[in-house]
């Protein structure tokens, strides 16, 4: 289970599928509950869990959730209270602790605590056996400096080394030398094209972020209807993840970055671009490109779409799999009038509405007025909307702090664990081919957290830490 | 292709002992006696984690171990270059045109054809320079061929050329084993009376050790 930042009302999503009828705006408290219960639990280090601890998909229990709700205050009257969920969840907990629910022979409180999924049968604690014998190729089982090597220059510089340089590396001698010529390497790679360069690895990571489409983009390698210029926005990206900068700059910057040369591909900061036309009081990164205002935005008054976006690309919380809801109190409004106080809508939308309130000014396409910060944006661009749309306030709340505008939510999503998180998880797919299991929770955790103190989002040397953990290097 | 399977595969390559298993598994059926697991005699990884090259990766250490431009790896009739045209295929993105942001999480039915064909064309790309400068050659260098065929497939140049093949893709030097199956197929390809049987045997082993599970995961 890829470790996920989740929050209170995450377990109200929990509490309506357990059969738990609350109100869309209540915040039972599960999570703190649960990591009271199991404090030491990698699920609970810097996250809380995920829906998949309980459900397979929502409303759908899997055996762990089947077994918890059957446990959750037997006799009281359902639907249960807030109260009644979170007194009687230590309690369920406690009573299914040493069965296995799953059927992987592993008890449930064993589960919780190794950080596999207790409803999960392919999810099983990590077994702790390294096998036995001789490997003359390699280390099995522990950190190989030659396969990280090896590993190394395919990852960051796109070619595996040669024989020869495969040798001279052995010649090092013991692993002091080796890691620190792997160290050098790790710098030369990452000013690779390879690496940074247009549609290199950094591109790679960008694209579900971005999610270009050929056909409108302006500007270099324009399609058929140019609308805005999506190569600004990889620019960001890529200069935010390289040299001695700062990752929340994606989000937070009020510059615009420029791509110039190949081998090496450089990128330079710039206070203006002709691509680009929102006013510099109003910037804030990639959430406010031209780009992002086009593609997420286009021509909707309340633009939940671009704000869900942001929240899934750069915090790794997608609310349409449930993930990151913070419910606020008297939320949804609903002031576009689409339905959205409807029992199965809410649940989501006291998060996703309050999240999308501080994009109401930044408008999508519409001729001379795209991609441009507007005051009273709806009054003047959808005057026939539904009667309470103008009321919508440019005031919102993300991971349940409340924001006055789109700046300071780029201030609080950047600043979050969850951006952090999310951060080195893109880099663990892309580096080590899968989001972070059970066993390499414990190295994840240390990495996004030295990453967001002693590296000062620095992803240079975050990657540094990467590549020596075992994780990473023990094939 | 499963990763557990080939990181199996692997490790038989990898890490194969001159020595012959003493048991092997020949699957359901086999006699009484037959233990039902090889492991190749050497320890295996508890992970399981290998990766897939993908397109970038491949036509890179295909040029680079073949002395090759990136732009003459392979190219689709002559002129479409097969990391685009195989791309997703190999396990890319196409993100600007067709949506595709992220990589499949495993390799498609068509991953080992479009690796096939994208090695073979870069062997075949070496092999005829190889063959037609023989002064500048590469990889068969001083591998005499009369009339198509080997004059000799136990020759030092013969095993020098083997070396040098595996070397360029596995990193490391071939096992005896290794290079006398290498060795047996140059007789073997002869023995199909094809044309010019030299040249198919550069071809099939060129073929055999860059299509590997060793050459293509890392």
């Amino acid at each position: 289970m890829p470790p996920r930042p989740v929050t209170p009302s995450r377990w109200l999503v929990l509490g309506l599928l357990l059969g738990v009828a609350t109100p869309a705006g209540a915040k039972p408290p599960g999570p703190g509950t649960f990591c009271a219960e199991y404090p030491s639990a990698p699920a609970c280090q810097g996250t809380q869990p995920a829906c998949t601890y309980c459900h397979v998909a929502p409303p759908q229990r899997n055996a762990f959730g089947t077994a918890l709700e059957a446990s959750l205050a037997p006799g009281k009257p359902r639907p249960l209270s807030d109260e009644d969920f979170a007194l009687g969840l230590p309690a369920a907990l406690r009573a299914i602790a040493n069965e296995d629910t799953d059927g992987d022979k592993a008890p449930n409180q064993f589960e919780i605590e190794q950080g596999s999924l207790p409803g999960d049968v392919t999810s099983v604690p990590p077994s702790g056996i390294c096998g036995g014998g001789e490997n003359p190729q390699f280390k099995v089982c522990q950190y190989d400096p030659r396969f990280v090597y090896r590993r190394l220059l395919s990852d960051f510089c796109g070619v595996s080394p040669t024989y020869v340089q495969v040798q001279t590396f052995l010649e090092l001698g013991g692993d002091e030398p080796k890691r620190a010529f792997i160290d050098q390497e790790l710098d030369r790679c990452l000013k690779s094209d390879f690496w940074r360069g247009k549609h290199g690895q950094l591109w790679k990571v960008a694209h579900p972020k971005i999610r270009p489409v050929g056909s409108i983009k302006s500007g270099e390698d324009a399609g058929q209807i140019p609308l805005a210029d999506y190569y600004d926005d990889y620019a960001l990206f890529a200069w935010s993840q390289t040299d001695d900068h700062d990752a929340r700059d994606v989000l937070t910057a009020k510059f615009f970055v420029k791509r110039s040369g190949s081998n090496p591909t450089t990128y330079t900061s710039a206070t203006s671009t002709s691509s680009q036309t929102v006013d510099a009081a109003h910037r804030a990164g990639n959430m406010t490109s031209a780009w992002t205002l086009t593609a997420f935005v286009m021509f909707t008054a309340l633009p939940r779409n671009a704000a869900s976006q942001m929240y899934r690309a750069y915090l790794g919380l997608d609310i349409a799999k449930q993930e990151g809801l913070h419910s606020v109190a008297s939320e949804p409004r609903d002031y576009d009038a689409k339905g959205v106080k409807a029992e199965q809508c809410a649940a989501c939308h006291a998060t996703l509405d309050p999240l999308s309130y501080p994009y109401r000014n930044y408008n999508g396409i519409s001729g001379a007025l795209s991609n441009r910060y507007l005051p009273n944006r709806l009054e003047l661009l959808f005057p026939n909307d539904a009667a309470t749309l103008s009321q919508t306030p440019e005031k919102g709340v993300i991971l349940g702090q409340p924001v006055n505008n789109l700046l300071e939510w780029a201030q609080v999503a950047s600043n979050s664990d969850a951006f952090a998180i999310s951060t080195v998880t893109d880099y663990w797919k892309l580096l080590i081919g899968h989001p972070p299991t059970p066993e390499e929770n414990e190295e994840f955790v240390r990495t996004w957290q030295a990453f967001r103190t002693t590296h000062g989002y620095r992803v240079q040397k975050m990657l540094h830490d990467l590549i020596l953990t075992e994780a990473y290097g023990a094939p | 292709m499963r990763p557990e399977r080939l990181l199996l595969a692997c490790f038989l390559l990898t890490g194969c002992s001159d020595k012959p298993p003493t048991a092997i598994d020949l699957g359901p059926g086999a006699g009484p006696g037959v233990t039902p697991a090889y492991d190749g005699g050497v320890a295996k990884s508890q992970k399981g984690n290998l990766r897939f090259k993908g397109p970038e990766r491949l036509t890179l250490d295909l040029a680079q171990a073949l002395e090759l431009p990136a732009a003459a790896v392979c190219n689709e009739l002559g002129q479409y270059p097969c990391l685009g045209v195989h791309g997703v295929s190999l396990g890319g993105v196409d993100p600007y045109q067709h949506s595709v942001y992220e990589t499949a999480p495993v390799t498609g039915a068509a991953t080992p054809l479009a690796v096939e064909r994208t090695v073979l064309s870069a062997c075949n790309a070496r092999i005829a320079l190889d063959v037609k400068t023989p002064a500048t050659a590469v990889v068969f260098k001083d591998v005499a061929l009369t009339n198509g065929k080997l004059n000799d497939a136990a020759s030092p140049a013969v095993a020098t050329a083997l070396t040098s093949l595996v070397r360029r893709a596995w990193l490391r030097d071939p096992t005896q084993e290794e290079r006398d199956t290498l060795v047996q197929l140059a007789r073997d390809v002869e023995a199909t009376g094809t044309p010019n049987p030299g040249i198919a045997w550069m071809q099939a082993s060129c073929l055999a050790v860059f299509s590997s599970a060793e050459a293509v995961f890392y």
